[in-house]
C-alpha cells in the first residue's frame, strides 16, 4: 500500500486543489472526407466524427468517475480544414465549419478545433478561401475554433498572411458584435504551431498524425500554488531559495502529469484509439484558486507585471516541463504555463489596476508556453496595429524556436479601461490600452516575408 | 513435500527479534517466502510465511521461536501454495476522516463488511483530535461503483465522517516512479 502521507497528499490534491484533467482531446484525420463538392464533404465529416466520437464524452465521464478525477473538457481536433476543402469556395468552407459545429453538437462536444491553415511561407488558393471564410464561420457557429500558422523557425514569417489576418481578426470581432467580439476569442494566429496540441482554440490534428488519436491536457495551477504555499509555510520563506521552490513545482507537476496520463491512457484503451501525448500545460480558469498569476505572486512579485515577473514565468515554465517530462512517456503540444489574460482572474486584476501592460505581457510571453492569449483590446484598433502586434509576438517564436501565438480580441465599441466578459471558461477583463497605435502602418504595408532566422551565432 | 506455515510474532521492540526468529526458522530448514513487520507504541509485530520440510511440526517451530525469550508467537499451517491477492482493477483507497472518538474504525469496517467488501490494508493517522484512516479495499464484489459511492455519501452524512473513495491506480501513478 502507498504510504499514508502520500495518500493524504494525493487526496488533498484532488479534493482541495482543483486537480483535474483539463482536457481529453480526440484528434481525427478528415483527409478521407474530401469529395468533389462541399455538401458531400460536409456530410462525410459529420459521419466520420459521429462514428469515431459517438461514445467519447460518456467514456471520459465514466473513467473520470472511476478514478475520482474529473475530465473537465472533452474536445475534438481535426485535420486543418484547408487541406480538406482546398478547391472549394469561401461559402464551401463556411459549410464545412457548420458541419464541424453540428458534428460537435451531436457527440456532445463544446469546442472543436481545426478550422485551420498553415501559411507560414505562402498562401494557397484553399488557404485564402478558408481565411476569407473565418469571420462568417466563427460568428455563425458556436463550437468551431480557427487557428492559422503564419510563421516558423524553418521558414520565417509570412507578413502578407499576418497583414491579412490583422484584417480577419477585426472582421471576426465585428461579425460577432452582439457578443462583444467573441468570435475573435475562437481565432488564434500561431508561429511554430504544434500538430498535437489538445488545448483550444489552437488544437489541430496535424498532417503527421495517425488516423485518430487521444491527447491529454493536464492543468493544475491550483495544485502548484498550494504546494508552494505549503512548502513556504512549513519551512519558512527565509530558509528557501528559488531552487527549492522550482523543485517543489517539479514534484507537484510530476504528480499532476502522472494523473493525466493515467486517465488519458484509460480513455484511449476504452475507445480503442492510440494514445498521443500529454500536454503539460498549466492552464488557468477564471475560478479563484485556479490561476497562474497567483503562482507568480507566491513566487515573489506583489503585482503581476512588476520587474521580476518575466524571470518568474521562465522559471515556472521550465520547472513544469522538467517535472512533467519525467512523469510522462510521451509529451507534446504546448507544454508550459499559459498566461491568458481573460481566463486568469489574477492576470485580469493586474490589467485592471494597471500593473500589467501589453508590453510587459509580451515580454512574459517570450518565456511562457504560448503567447498573447485572450487579450482584449480597444475595438477601434486598426487592422495594421493588430497585425503588427501579432508580428511581434509571432517573431518571438520564430527567432527562439518556440511556439508563440496571438489571440487578440478587438472588442467592438469598447475602449481601453472598459470591461468585457464572455462568461464561463473564457472569463473577463478590463480592455488593455495599446500605445503607439497606428505607428506601424509602413511596416505592415511592406508585406512579403521575414526570412527564416540563422541557426547559429545564437546570442 | 514442503509445508507452508504463516507465523505471527509480537514482542516489545528490541534489537535482535528478526534475527532470533529467522535463525530459528532457518535451523529447522524453513525457507522464508514473505515477511512484513511494523512497530507501534514500542511494540514490534511481524507476520511471515515460510516453507518447512514435511517432517517439521507446528510445535517444533513454536518451541524453536519461543525458547529463551518472551515472544508471543502464533502459527497457522496452510495447505497448498500461498498467493497474495494480485493488484486488481478493483482496488480502491477509502480515506475516512473525522473528529477522534470511540468506534470510528468499527463503524467504517462494518459498513464495508455489510457490502462484502474486503479490507486489504488499513493505516491510520491522528493529527491533534482529527482521526484519519486509509483503507485499501477490494471492490470486486461491488457491481456498481456509483451505487457504492452514493451509499458512502449517506454513510458520511450519518456518521459525520468525511469520506473519499479513489482508485488505487491513481495513488500509484502520482507517488511511484
Amino acid at each position: 500500500m502507498i504510504r499514508p502521507d502520500q495518500i493524504l497528499k494525493t487526496v488533498e490534491m484532488i479534493q482541495k486543489e482543483n486537480l483535474d484533467v483539463r482536457t481529453v482531446t480526440m484528434g481525427i484525420s478528415l483527409l478521407d472526407c474530401r469529395s468533389g463538392d462541399a455538401e458531400t464533404t460536409a456530410n462525410n465529416i459529420r459521419d466520420k466524427i459521429r462514428n469515431l466520437a459517438g461514445n467519447f464524452v460518456s467514456t471520459c465521464d465514466e473513467i473520470g468517475g472511476k478514478y475520482g478525477v474529473p475530465v473537465v473538457n472533452k474536445r475534438i481536433s481535426v485535420t486543418p480544414i484547408s487541406h480538406v476543402g482546398a478547391g472549394f469556395s469561401r461559402d464551401g468552407f463556411v459549410k464545412l465549419a457548420r458541419a464541424l459545429d453540428q458534428a460537435a453538437a451531436e457527440v456532445g462536444i463544446d469546442i472543436i478545433g481545426g478550422f485551420s491553415a498553415n501559411v507560414e511561407k505562402g498562401i494557397s488558393q484553399g488557404d485564402a478561401m478558408l481565411i476569407d471564410a473565418v469571420p462568417e464561420a466563427l460568428s455563425t457557429t458556436a463550437r468551431v475554433c480557427a487557428s492559422i500558422n503564419a510563421g516558423s523557425t524553418r521558414h520565417g514569417m509570412n507578413m502578407d498572411a499576418v497583414a491579412r489576418l490583422g484584417q480577419i481578426v477585426k472582421e471576426t470581432a465585428e461579425a460577432s458584435n452582439e457578443e462583444c467580439g467573441f468570435g475573435a476569442a475562437k481565432l488564434v494566429v500561431f508561429s511554430n504551431q504544434p500538430g498535437d496540441n489538445p488545448f483550444m482554440a489552437g488544437a489541430i490534428h496535424g498532417l503527421g498524425e495517425a488516423e485518430a488519436v487521444i491527447n491529454v491536457g493536464v492543468s493544475g495551477p491550483g495544485v502548484i500554488a498550494r504546494a508552494l504555499e505549503r512548502k513556504i509555510a512549513d519551512e519558512g520563506a527565509k530558509n528557501l531559495g528559488l531552487g527549492d521552490l522550482a523543485e517543489e513545482i517539479k514534484q507537484a507537476t510530476f504528480r499532476v502529469t502522472r494523473c493525466g496520463e493515467l486517465i488519458g491512457r484509460q480513455v484511449s484503451d476504452a475507445i480503442g484509439l492510440p494514445f498521443g501525448v500529454v500536454d503539460l500545460s498549466l492552464a488557468p480558469t477564471p475560478l479563484v484558486g485556479d490561476s497562474v498569476g497567483e503562482i507568480l505572486k507566491i513566487l515573489g512579485v506583489d503585482k503581476i507585471g512588476a520587474p521580476g515577473s518575466t524571470a518568474i514565468v521562465a522559471m515556472l515554465n521550465d520547472a513544469v516541463k522538467k517535472g512533467g517530462t519525467f512523469a510522462s512517456q510521451s509529451v507534446g503540444g504546448l507544454s508550459g504555463a499559459f498566461i491568458p489574460v481573460m481566463e486568469d482572474s489574477e492576470l485580469a486584476a493586474a490589467v485592471s489596476d494597471g500593473s500589467l501592460v501589453l508590453e510587459k505581457l509580451e515580454a512574459m510571453t517570450c518565456v511562457c508556453s504560448v503567447g498573447l492569449d485572450m487579450v482584449p483590446i480597444p475595438g477601434d484598433t486598426s487592422w495594421e496595429t493588430i497585425a503588427a502586434i501579432m508580428a511581434d509576438e509571432l517573431m518571438i517564436g520564430v527567432i527562439n524556436s518556440k511556439t508563440t501565438a496571438a489571440r487578440l480580441i478587438p472588442v467592438p465599441g469598447k475602449k481601453a479601461g472598459d470591461f468585457v466578459s464572455f462568461g464561463g471558461l473564457f472569463g473577463e477583463s478590463v480592455i488593455l490600452p495599446i500605445r503607439n497605435t497606428g505607428e506601424s502602418n509602413r511596416f505592415v504595408h511592406f508585406g512579403g516575408r521575414i526570412p527564416a532566422p540563422i541557426h547559429s551565432l545564437k546570442n | 513435500m514442503n509445508q507452508t506455515m504463516v507465523i505471527s510474532v509480537m514482542d516489545r521492540d528490541r534489537p535482535g527479534i528478526v534475527a532470533d526468529v529467522t535463525e530459528g526458522i532457518g535451523a529447522l530448514g524453513g525457507n522464508l517466502a514473505d515477511l512484513r513487520e511494523s512497530v507501534l507504541c514500542g511494540y514490534f509485530t511481524m507476520i511471515l510465511s515460510a516453507a518447512f520440510p514435511a517432517d517439521v511440526s507446528v510445535e517444533q517451530v513454536k518451541q524453536a521461536l519461543t525458547e529463551g525469550n518472551t515472544l508471543n508467537v502464533s502459527i497457522a499451517p496452510t495447505e497448498g501454495s500461498l498467493t497474495e491477492p494480485e493488484d486488481s482493477c478493483h482496488a480502491y483507497v477509502l480515506t475516512a476522516a473525522g473528529q477522534d472518538r470511540v468506534g470510528l474504525v468499527a463503524q467504517v469496517s462494518r459498513f464495508c463488511c455489510e457490502r462484502g467488501v474486503n479490507i486489504l490494508d488499513l493505516a491510520s493517522h491522528v493529527d491533534s483530535s482529527r482521526y484519519t484512516m486509509m483503507l485499501l479495499l477490494d471492490l470486486s464484489s461491488i457491481h456498481s461503483i456509483e451505487t457504492f459511492k452514493t451509499e458512502l455519501v449517506s454513510f458520511g452524512n450519518t456518521s459525520g465522517l468525511s469520506l473519499d473513495l479513489q482508485h488505487n491506480d491513481l495513488f500509484r501513478a502520482t507517488n511511484e516512479i
